[in-house]
């Protein structure tokens, strides 16, 4: 029973990982909260959703779809819109990307309609056994992409020059302007990465959650938890922060009586709430040098 | 002195509403006066102490259910019951005061967020009290034995209960504590150099909020007449925020002005079948590009000192005389 | 001479970083003292650790006589020691009569209902004349209603340091008072400060990295260097010391590597 509710706990908290890479993918260069994340990503996977049932294209191909065509509307909403209100204060923009979000959920609705429908599982052969956990192909292909995310990731912010700048401008934006990175390019990059492993995310969300217009902000509201949980300005701590939710989660829906097991979110959130008062910013998040000067 | 004679002149136009509306325009008014004093509640934590919360309506969830509770098994008025459930919502507030202390931005809201998940998820398996996820009808509100469950005492009730929130609000932030609250927000050392407890200010900042959010609960419980746990979910939290941000959200005009807008924008936009998504959307995105600093913000930008003498003659004369800065 | 301030064996460890080292020293009634060392030498630290911001490791600060570790931070301003920020501590929204009347913050006295209630004005007239006053016994009147953030650095600075009076304090910590200021300025606020502890008898403790300011106003200088105190004593002795050339032409050397 353990070993099976950690490894399946494992694998949600994968989903909930990779989804945060993508919201700490923008929040870190651009200091904007993109509270919108769930309706883009539920857009895009709404893109995979036509290419496989309408073009008929094979499951890769068609996630490959969706995953460029979250990163055109990143690229799309930075500079159709956060690059027209740059002015504003960060609160604000989080609501403009609320906005977005608003759109994204009428447009897909004329469009697909309000209906839930079912997404296809990546994989769907035989489950693997191991002892007497249960692996469905599906979660063992969902925590393979997470470790393969998770080293494209690190490979290019260590060894790109694209990766570097985005760091640079991550910690100091004025300073990384100043040694000649356009830190405008930056950002619609950090949208378009973003967006199309949120893209991504979606994918092998759906076939679990089903796939309507709201089924993503649930999985959204968790990944922010998650990249919280983490430290919210750390890749490895999306990860870290997502695994462990999912794990946590799992537990306690599995172990506690019928009662109170449906309450699991609100105790996962105590737990988070405890864990950031033992360590204010994260697991793994930077904590910034206190007082001044 | 000017301020306070439109102010009149507002609260007067506004009695007289009565006298020609609608019983639904009247209705939609309640509903206003209800965000107005639950955003204003937002602003004086979010805006004005900086301390971020999405999590507010579990307040006005406690707000509501605590008062129509407080009615059904107390057998008290409503005019009792709601500053009652008011100030067990304030009382809550002092929960978040743990993480408060320890936890900034992104991360404290985050916290309010869960306790507005832990409110909203507790309500409904509650049932037994509070009827679960079909809701509970709010009792009739009497008045001295007398049934004044109708639009237009519900009008009136809100308006005055509007007024008094929104003055007491204004003379808090006029007074030290205001000062305190903004000195919080911006240099939270400098601040305790000067002598301002971060503690002690920040505990005030919850319990105020929350105790105005759960006024507006038992006062939204009352007009509307019927709870149910859906409306208190995070929806809610953000639609407050919203209400603060598009209105500016380190004044008092800002969240009243939001929240009024914010309260209409779903019933202009009904008409207009399949888009009002769209425009609802739109319409977040456009105030935030042009009024980056909410409604309110615009508002003092435009008439600015050497905005105003830019104006043509006769429009200059008006606006100054509004704004009371006569040569 | 009475010590008003005696800090001894303070020390602040920052994760293996010792940014104070057992630190002994103090400040007489009425003395300007100054605090000096090559960057990084701690001083900013020690003023933290004073005013409560920073909770110290190791050592014992005494003011007038009391254990200052004994009090929180909001509370040391209410014993008499107010302070100023080396990046500005003004409020940057708030007027300036605001941010002075948020200076006297713990002379107001009346309670929260009643202000809310709005029966606070009579107290906040009589805050606000203080306040006009200070400002009008520095010729700074006509600033009171203009936001902090607009006014020129300089005068941030000195608005700042007239807040801190507000609180009509006995000691005065100034960090870095005349940071970024050409040399007219950096002279004014040089007589404001001697004139402050003349006419109002504040004693100043003061952390700068302009020696022609330092050995101008200080009567006692204090000199640390990676936390430790290496030198102590008036202007012209600590001018000759070889340890205090040896530290600072140490830092000038390393500033011509980079």
């Amino acid at each position: 029973m353990l070993g099976q509710l950690v490894v399946s706990g494992l694998a949600a908290g994968s989903l909930y990982g990779i989804m945060a890479l993508g919201l700490i993918l923008i929040y870190k260069t651009t200091h904007i909260l993109n509270f919108g994340q769930g309706d883009m990503v539920m857009f895009a996977t709404f893109i995979a959703y036509l290419l496989l049932t309408l073009f008929r294209w094979p499951f890769p191909a068609a996630v490959l779809g969706a995953m460029v065509a979250g990163a055109l509307l990143g690229a799309l909403v930075d500079r159709g819109v956060m690059r027209w209100a740059r002015n504003a204060p960060v609160t604000s923009l989080f609501i403009a990307t609320l906005g977005v979000g608003m759109i994204l959920q009428a447009v897909a609705g004329w469009i697909w309609g309000y209906d839930t429908k079912p997404f296809p599982y990546a994989l769907r052969g035989r489950p693997l056994f191991l002892g007497d956990v249960v692996l469905r192909q599906h979660d063992l292909l969902v925590l393979v992409v997470t470790v393969l995310i998770s080293l494209v990731l690190f490979l290019l912010f260590k060894f790109t020059k694209v990766g570097v700048a985005m760091r640079a401008t991550s910690q100091n934006r004025r300073a990384a302007q100043l040694m000649g990175i356009n830190v405008g390019r930056i950002g619609t990059l950090s949208w378009a990465l973003g967006l199309g492993i949120g893209a991504l995310a979606g994918c092998l969300v759906a076939p679990i959650v089903y796939l309507d217009l709201t089924s993503m902000i649930l999985v959204m509201i968790k990944a922010i938890a998650a990249a919280v949980l983490g430290g919210f300005t750390s890749l490895p701590g999306a990860v870290v922060g997502g695994l462990l939710l999912g794990v946590i989660e799992n537990l306690f829906g599995g172990y506690m009586p019928s009662a109170i097991a449906p309450l699991k979110t609100t105790f996962v959130f105590v737990l988070i709430i405890v864990v950031l008062v033992l360590r204010p910013h994260g697991l793994l998040g930077e904590r910034t040098a206190g007082g001044h000067g | 002195m000017r301020g306070v004679l439109f102010a009149l002149l507002l609260v007067g136009l506004l009695a007289a509403v009565p006298l020609w509306a609608k019983t639904y325009d009247l209705y939609l008014l309640s509903l206003a006066a209800a965000n107005v004093i639950a955003a204003v509640g937002l602003a004086l934590l979010t805006g004005f102490t900086g301390q971020l919360s999405i999590g507010n309506a579990g307040f006005l969830a406690i707000g509501a259910y605590g008062a129509a509770l407080i009615v059904k098994h107390l057998g008290v008025e409503f005019w009792v019951a709601i500053p009652l459930a008011g100030l067990l919502s304030g009382l809550t507030g002092f929960l978040l005061l743990i993480p408060a202390l320890r936890l900034t931005a992104i991360y404290l809201a985050i916290a309010t967020l869960a306790f507005g998940t832990a409110v909203s998820e507790a309500l409904p398996r509650w049932a037994s009290v509070t009827g679960g996820y079909q809701g509970m009808r709010v009792p009739p509100a009497r008045f001295l034995g007398l049934n004044v469950q109708n639009d237009v005492a519900m009008f009136y009730l809100a308006l005055a209960v509007t007024v008094v929130m929104v003055l007491l609000a204004r003379n808090l932030i006029r007074s030290r504590v205001g000062r305190a609250f903004i000195a919080i927000r911006d240099k939270p050392a400098a601040a305790q150099a000067c002598g301002v407890s971060l503690t002690r200010y920040k505990a005030l900042a919850f319990f105020l909020s929350a105790l105005f959010t759960g006024i507006a609960g038992g006062l939204y419980a009352h007009v509307v007449g019927y709870i149910s746990p859906s409306e208190f979910g995070l929806g809610k939290s953000i639609n407050l925020f919203v209400m603060i941000a598009l209105g500016g959200m380190a004044s008092l005009p800002g969240p009243v002005l939001g929240a009024v807008f914010l309260t209409y924008l779903p019933h202009w936009l009904s008409g207009i079948r399949g888009l009002q998504d769209v425009l609802y959307g739109a319409a977040l995105i456009g105030i935030v590009v042009f009024m980056p600093y909410g409604a309110w913000g615009f508002v003092r930008k435009w008439t600015a000192p050497d905005k105003v003498a830019r104006l043509p003659r006769p429009v200059r004369a008006a606006a100054e005389f509004v704004l009371g800065r006569t040569r | 001479m009475n010590a008003l301030l005696s800090v001894s064996g303070l020390t602040k460890r920052f994760g293996g970083l010792t940014a104070v080292d057992g630190l002994d020293f103090s400040v007489a009634e009425g003395q300007i003292v100054g605090l000096i060392g090559p960057n990084g030498a701690g001083k900013t630290t020690v003023f933290n650790l004073i005013s409560r911001l920073l909770e110290p490791n190791a050592g014992a600060i005494t003011f007038a006589g009391q254990n200052l570790l004994a009090f929180p931070p909001h509370r040391v301003v209410t014993l008499g020691i107010a302070r100023t920020f080396q990046n500005l501590g003004l409020f940057p929204y708030l007027s300036v009569l605001d941010n002075l009347l948020v200076g006297r913050h713990r002379g107001f006295r009346g309670g929260v209902l009643p202000l809310a209630l709005g029966l606070g004005w009579g107290e906040e007239r009589r805050a606000r004349e203080e306040a006009l006053g200070v400002l009008r016994s520095f010729g700074m009147e006509a600033l009171a209603p203009a936001p902090a953030s607009l006014l020129p650095y300089g005068t941030q600075k000195a608005v700042e340091l007239v807040r801190a009076l507000m609180a009509r304090p006995r000691l005065l910590l100034l960090d870095e008072p005349v940071a970024g200021m050409n040399a007219t300025e950096t002279a004014t606020m040089a007589q404001f400060i001697r004139r402050i502890r003349d006419e109002r008898g504040v004693t100043v403790l003061l952390v700068e990295h302009d020696m022609s300011l330092v050995m101008e106003i200080c009567d006692h200088i204090v000199v640390l260097d990676f936390g430790r105190k290496i030198a102590e004593g008036p202007p012209a002795e600590i001018q000759r010391n070889p340890r205090v050339i040896e530290a600072y032409l140490g830092e000038e050397v390393g500033r011509a590597r980079l």
